[in-house]
């Protein structure tokens, strides 16, 4: 996926409507969520990562999984609403893909989006790299 | 330049879920009032505090502390056996950067170097000679006691690790833990503390230096507190109901 195609949250997490469909009323619109380049340079040497749970309902805002770094834990919000679909099993053992391909092997859930899902609050990739710029000094 | 105004909090020793009850309170105030609290305590009893992501069956590794109470942080790191120890948490406000901090750390490590450097500073006038520890690469092979392991921001003297903090994010604050190793316990008699290198000293003046350099390096106003009612109860509840509760000890 292209960072210039995503959206995001405050909280540097990532979102991709899958397939075409980008109105979030249609009753099976997923999302696949994961957490942006500048967090994973912020956290540095991640060590843990937990996912969510598949099944699990989940609001903006709420956690979507939990990660350590340099001892320090801190959550991973999820950016939309819906319910967790599908989890990328393989990257608590391979979190060198969160680094290495943060928008593609790094994936972190699929969501499918609650009927009444918004994304209006979330940013397109020329705002949330203002927002990182501005964070940086 | 203007001062940072800053609680701190000299508490009583508590036990283990009473004292991660207390810290998790405290972290739910700054949220809600963006006053940072700085608060320094011990353990009623020896104590085995588990790092966040550590699995509970990883303590029989640590043959000599089972005996001990447990409890689970929710701030990352290894284990730590509470005996002869000081531990302090620093919450504060993420929106709010004490101006002096240089800026150059990722993430929240600044607050590590700050509060660490402070009590650097203090060990020096004091005569012991501490310094930053050179890491170890971490991960999930890391020794299981936080004491045998090295991060860049610890403190050792003579090779000995001395502070170690661990930290937790969560909704617009941080928490961030950390131990001052006082002496040797029996607990684990491998590990030497301050007192063991430097001629011990009433642990108030620990505090009292170590709080006055924290203040001067941040510019922070210290307000001496304690906690209300409503922090009481909340944390007597958060004790009964999370951390003294298998499910939380033994979530991993």
């Amino acid at each position: 996926m292209k960072p210039e195609e995503l959206k995001y949250a405050k909280t540097h997490e990532w979102v991709h409507v899958d397939g075409s469909k980008e109105h979030s009323d249609e009753a099976d619109a997923t999302a696949t969520v994961g957490i942006s380049a500048f967090a994973v340079e912020a956290l540095t040497d991640l060590v843990f990562l937990e996912l969510p749970r598949v099944g699990q309902q989940v609001q903006p805002g709420e956690s979507l999984g939990e990660v350590e770094s340099v001892k320090a834990v801190s959550d991973i919000y999820s950016p939309v609403a819906g319910e967790v679909l599908e989890v990328n099993q393989e990257l608590p053992e391979s979190l060198e893909w969160l680094g290495e391909d943060p928008y593609g092997r790094g994936w972190i859930a699929r969501v499918r989006l609650a009927k009444d899902a918004s994304l209006e609050h979330l940013m397109d990739h020329a705002a949330y790299s203002k927002m990182c710029a501005e964070e940086e000094h | 330049m203007e001062t940072i105004q800053c609680e701190i909090l000299a508490d009583l020793p508590r036990v283990g879920a009473a004292n991660m009850a207390v810290d998790e309170t405290l972290l739910g105030t700054v949220q809600r009032t963006k006053i940072p609290i700085l608060r320094f305590y011990s353990w009623s009893e020896p104590t085995l505090s588990l790092g966040y992501f550590q699995a509970f069956s990883a303590r029989k590794q640590h043959p000599p502390s089972l005996a001990c109470s447990v409890v689970r942080r929710t701030t990352g790191g290894g284990a730590i056996l509470h005996d002869r120890e000081l531990t302090y948490s620093l919450i504060w406000p993420k929106e709010i950067r004490p101006c002096r901090i240089a800026d150059q750390d990722p993430g929240a490590e600044w607050m590590y170097r700050w509060v660490h450097q402070a009590l650097l500073d203090v060990l020096l006038k004091l005569g012991a000679n501490p310094r930053f520890s050179d890491p170890t690469p971490s991960g999930p092979a890391d020794p299981f006691l936080c004491f045998e392991r090295r991060s860049c921001w610890d403190l050792e003297i003579k090779n000995m690790k001395i502070l170690g903090s661990a930290q937790r994010s969560h909704r617009g604050a941080i928490l961030q833990h950390g131990s001052l190793l006082l002496e040797s316990s029996q607990f684990t008699p491998h590990l030497r503390g301050l007192f063991d290198q430097l001629q011990p000293c009433p642990i108030d003046v620990i505090i009292a230096k170590w709080s006055e350099r924290i203040a001067e390096t941040g510019n922070l106003t210290l307000q001496p507190s304690t906690l209300n009612p409503q922090q009481e109860q909340t944390s007597l509840e958060l004790a009964a109901g999370k951390y003294s509760d298998g499910k939380w000890t033994k979530k991993r």
